[in-house]
């Protein structure tokens, strides 16, 4: 066989490596590996002084392959492999040791010992450069639009980034109006906006920007396809009422004779059966229940037709579906809040005066249950002693060990609210800490400090109902005085966690998505790529994936728009080929590899010689469940090849 | 017994007189007393060799990986859920093959036999009635069947096949009362010490000659990790560290697909209770996935898919 000639490089990383390891004689050890034609030591391998090293003896050397021994591929591998392709080798056949996480960072007080398992690693790394085999890169043409599903905030946002970058998006939300739960707040913290006075200029503006395609009472019903080429089925559900004829006048809901518990006041008012989700909805259109409409479920009535002057009742509506081809998709779907409920917890659900803090938030809102005034809902009587517990259905064992991040900032503003609506009203916050971190949030926090609220550190175990009264008894332990606190309220406010959205689950399957131990969707770098998802083509913002406040999200929805734009603005996009292939020779057609392969990617395909697995490229994201799993070894991953993983460990175990 | 194999044959006849199956995969006499053969007809007049009695042990499923033409096989409770994970790993569909099941009351061990009768020579073996009838040159015995059974058929809970397309005679009763996991459990309850001491001890019986491998239907893997030189998986030689991951390995292999026919049990020469282990790996694949192996066509195995809910307490 013919000797191929490979380039060893051993970086220092400043101390990060040769503070421990003897980088010269790691050195000196590679030029006495086989094939290996020059080995040199730099201070730092990506800086541009090392990356002319290796372009050099790349010309001068006429090498073959190039082994660097420094950081993580993570980090650098895509520097070299540009260097390799600017000097005429193939970007794939550069192999990396790491030999600063895995010798200096971890064996920092054994340096000798360091220095032997880089020299090891790099004997490795040599063994499988040399059976490395050069790859093509290929491309596909790029769709140039986008989908964001889910239409709060977080998708609002990035709807509009996209939409006045000129990029046609759609924007699918489930529900029959966007605004999300920001629509369902009355004010917002640390600065008291009226959280809709601030959000509805973007509602109007996501209706009228021309390259924004609303798509409400709509889901996703199935995604093939990959990055740069998703096909997407939608499905439309029917509202009843033709939107291009409604003027939203109301008279139907005036006189539509069934009335049912309003989602958008969370249960605490009535609807009619034909109704608008909350006036200011966009579409500003009527939609029907079809569940507790009088004609649906008892085939009569039809009052809303009757009175209706547009003629745009259309009881015939059926069920759309709707297949869209787009570049790029961005998950804004938001969360659901904790229910108490589940857990029996502080009789939520039982006593009528103990409500969460969203149900508050309706109350305190004009077009809520109570009208914006401060009344008990059991006997409307005013409220003039008032708690809140904090860490409901947050940092527990039981449900959600992780911190809502938003429920303290959200019980200070609804103590804020409530004392400058009326100062007499005395208002005690059950905490465990007061998580105030964000800007002007600690001196909001003070600011109900100063106004009069009682902060008690200690968390009540359970609260008591007074049978007559419905007055809520409150023991607890307060942690700062250490003695036991005796109170009676006329309400509870529960400040409940924030939790994964119900349809996450059937959402990652069919983007097949990772999530984290939480169940919010997982990111692709905790870091560094906060708003990418481990599918390339698919970004997220918002609570889908971590609970965090109106700012926060709003941001991160700028960063999955940047990343989406960034990716729509390229003609082609490059499929890393990475992927799995198949020896058709060794298969058996058992298709083992079919049903496990994450991605749809590998599927029986009949042949002359019977059932062979055969792999969609754009598709396989070079996992390797199908090559580990098949009994009869046929498929192999590019660039991971066994051969190549093999020669690594005998190397690596001194086996000749 | 004698009843099911005239209807066997018969219904043999007709299905190649009609040409509906271009062979037919059944039992034939075989050379020595209490044995019968495979055998493959294609013809007619071929059909007379066909046996069906209690001595029909083996498991015909071994012969369909490969087949290109229809055929039909004759198949008991086990043999059938044996030819259901043939299907569902795709070895041969459902279409090609037509199954004559046949209700089956347990197979003869011809070793518990032999062990009983010592050195002496039986000439010819019948079965009749609960009661086995041998002969030799210069005896006569008989025996009560149910204490001769294989272990595998004294647990059986599926001795009527449950896909099929023909079915042989009538039902029989299917036993009651049984304790499949009576050893199993017992081996549980052992310490680590001990159990690696009996596993030691059951393998240290083995020769790696893989009759085990060779009689079981779904070991069909075209190279087998045994053979595997590149890289050597595991070494050929019959010391206790080679022979453990052998048979470590074989059980892994069949875990969620074994059907407990005692294929490899009685293939093995050396006469090493295979079943065992088996038998822990089923119940563990039992409690954990509330699989089954071979009951129905459409299921997926346990180890061929994923679910979110699967248990993953296992992750350290």
């Amino acid at each position: 066989m013919k000797k191929i000639r490979i380039g060893v490089y051993v970086c220092h990383c400043g101390l990060n490596i040769a503070g421990v390891v003897d980088v010269a004689a790691v050195r000196d050890y590679a030029k006495t590996l086989p094939g290996v034609v020059v080995a040199r030591d730099n201070r730092y391998a990506c800086s541009e002084v090392g990356q002319r090293a290796i372009a050099q003896d790349i010309k001068r050397h006429k090498l073959e392959r190039v082994v660097v021994a420094s950081c993580t591929p993570r980090l650098h591998e895509s520097t070299f492999q540009r260097v390799l392709g600017e000097n005429g080798l193939n970007p794939y056949l550069i192999e990396m040791a790491n030999i600063r996480d895995q010798c200096s960072w971890v064996h920092y007080d054994q340096p000798e010992k360091a220095t032997q398992k880089a020299k090891d690693l790099v004997r490795a790394a040599v063994a499988r450069a040399r059976l490395l085999r050069p790859l093509e890169v290929n491309t596909s043409p790029v769709n140039k639009s986008a989908m964001v599903i889910g239409a709060g905030i977080a998708g609002i946002s990035a709807a509009l980034y996209l939409g006045k970058a000129g990029i046609k998006t759609y924007l699918v939300e489930k529900g029959p109006s966007i605004g999300g739960h920001m629509a369902m707040l009355d004010k917002t913290f640390p600065t008291l906006d009226c959280s809709l006075c601030i959000l509805s200029p973007l509602m109007v503006d996501v209706a009228q920007n021309e390259n924004i395609k609303l798509l409400t009472c709509t889901e996703m019903t199935d995604v093939t396809g990959f990055a740069g080429n998703f096909k997407v089925k939608l499905r439309k559900k029917p509202r009843y009422v033709d939107e291009d004829k409604c003027v939203a006048c109301g008279l139907c809901a005036e006189k539509c004779p069934t009335k049912v518990p309003d989602e958008f006041n969370r249960g605490l008012t009535m609807r009619k059966a034909i109704y608008i989700p909350f006036a200011q909805a966009i579409p500003s259109k009527y939609l029907i229940d079809p569940e507790r409409c009088l004609y649906f479920t008892k085939e009569r009535c039809k009052v809303c037709q009757r009175v209706c002057e547009a003629g745009a009742l259309n009881f015939d509506q059926k069920e759309e579906e709707v297949e869209i081809d787009i570049g790029v998709i961005i998950i804004t779907t938001g969360f659901d809040v904790y229910d108490p409920s589940e857990n029996r917890e502080y009789g939520y659900g039982r006593y009528p005066n103990v409500l969460t803090q969203l149900d508050f938030e309706r109350m305190l809102s004009a077009d809520g249950p109570t009208h914006g005034k401060l009344k008990r809902l059991s006997d409307g009587k005013p409220i003039k002693r008032l708690a809140f517990i904090q860490c409901v259905g947050s940092r527990n064992l039981g449900n959600a060990k992780y911190c809502s991040r938003v429920c303290c900032m959200i019980t200070t503003k609804q103590a804020v609210m409530v004392k400058e609506k009326n100062s007499e009203v005395e208002v005690y916050v059950y905490y465990i800490d007061m998580r105030t971190a964000g800007k002007e949030f600690e001196e909001f926090y003070q600011r109900a400090r100063s106004s009069g609220v009682v902060f008690v550190r200690g968390r009540p175990g359970e609260i008591v109902e007074h049978l007559q009264t419905h007055n809520l008894r409150i023991i607890a332990e307060d942690a700062d005085s250490g003695c036991l606190f005796e109170n009676e309220v006329d309400m509870v406010i529960l400040a409940v966690g924030l939790k994964p959205a119900k349809d996450v689950q059937d959402l990652t399957k069919k983007l097949r998505l990772s999530r984290s131990a939480d169940g919010f969707l997982l990111e692709a770098h905790p870091k560094l790529r906060p708003a990418e998802t481990t599918m390339d083509g698919v970004y997220l913002a918002g609570c889908a994936q971590f609970p965090k406040d109106i700012p926060d999200t709003v941001a991160q929805a700028g960063n999955a728009a940047a990343v989406a734009a960034g990716l729509l603005s390229r003609d082609v996009i490059e499929i890393v080929p990475l992927n799995a292939v198949v020896n058709a020779d060794n298969c058996i057609g058992c298709g083992l590899c079919e049903s496990l392969c994450p991605y749809g990617a590998i599927r029986l395909e009949k042949t002359a010689q019977g059932p062979k697995a055969g792999v969609t490229e754009t598709l396989c994201k070079g996992c390797g469940v199908c090559a580990a799993s098949c009994p009869e070894r046929a498929i192999a991953i590019q660039h991971y090849a066994d051969e190549q993983i093999i020669a690594q460990i005998q190397a690596l175990l001194g086996v000749r | 017994m004698q009843k099911r194999e005239k209807l066997l044959k018969e219904e043999v006849k007709k299905l190649l007189d009609k040409k509906q199956v271009d062979m037919v995969i059944g039992y034939e006499k075989g050379t020595l007393a209490l044995r019968t053969t495979p055998c493959f007809l294609a013809s007619v007049d071929d059909v007379d060799r066909l046996v069906w009695n209690e001595f029909c042990e083996n498991n015909l499923a071994k012969y369909l990986p490969g087949r290109k033409e229809k055929v039909a096989i004759v198949a008991k409770g086990c043999d059938v859920r044996s030819i259901v994970g043939l299907i569902q790993e795709r070895q041969i569909t459902r279409e090609q093959i037509f199954i004559v099941g046949i209700p089956c009351e347990g197979i003869i061990d011809r070793r518990k036999i032999e062990s009983r009768l010592g050195e002496k020579e039986i000439l010819e073996a019948t079965c009749e009635n609960g009661k086995i009838l041998l002969r030799g040159e210069d005896f006569q015995e008989i025996l009560k069947k149910g204490d001769f059974l294989y272990d595998s058929c004294k647990v059986c809970k599926y001795r009527n096949p449950i896909v099929f397309d023909l079915l042989i005679g009538d039902r029989v009763p299917e036993l009651e009362k049984i304790d499949e996991y009576a050893e199993v459990r017992k081996f549980e309850a052992e310490s680590p010490d001990e159990r690696w001491l009996h596993f030691q001890k059951e393998i240290s019986k083995c020769i790696r000659c893989y009759a085990c491998r060779s009689a079981c239907p779904l070991c069909y893997c075209e190279q087998c990790f045994v053979d595997q030189s590149q890289p050597r998986w595991i070494g050929i030689t019959d010391n206790p560290s080679d022979v453990g991951v052998f048979h470590l390995f074989r059980v892994f292999h069949v875990a969620g697909r074994c059907v407990d026919c005692g294929a490899c049990s009685r293939a093995c020469p050396m006469n090493i209770d295979h079943r065992w282990l088996l038998k822990k790996m089923e119940k563990d694949v039992k409690e954990l996935f509330g699989y089954e192996a071979g009951l129905s066509v459409e299921e997926v195995p346990p180890l061929a898919t994923f679910k979110e809910e699967d248990p993953q307490d296992f992750i350290k």
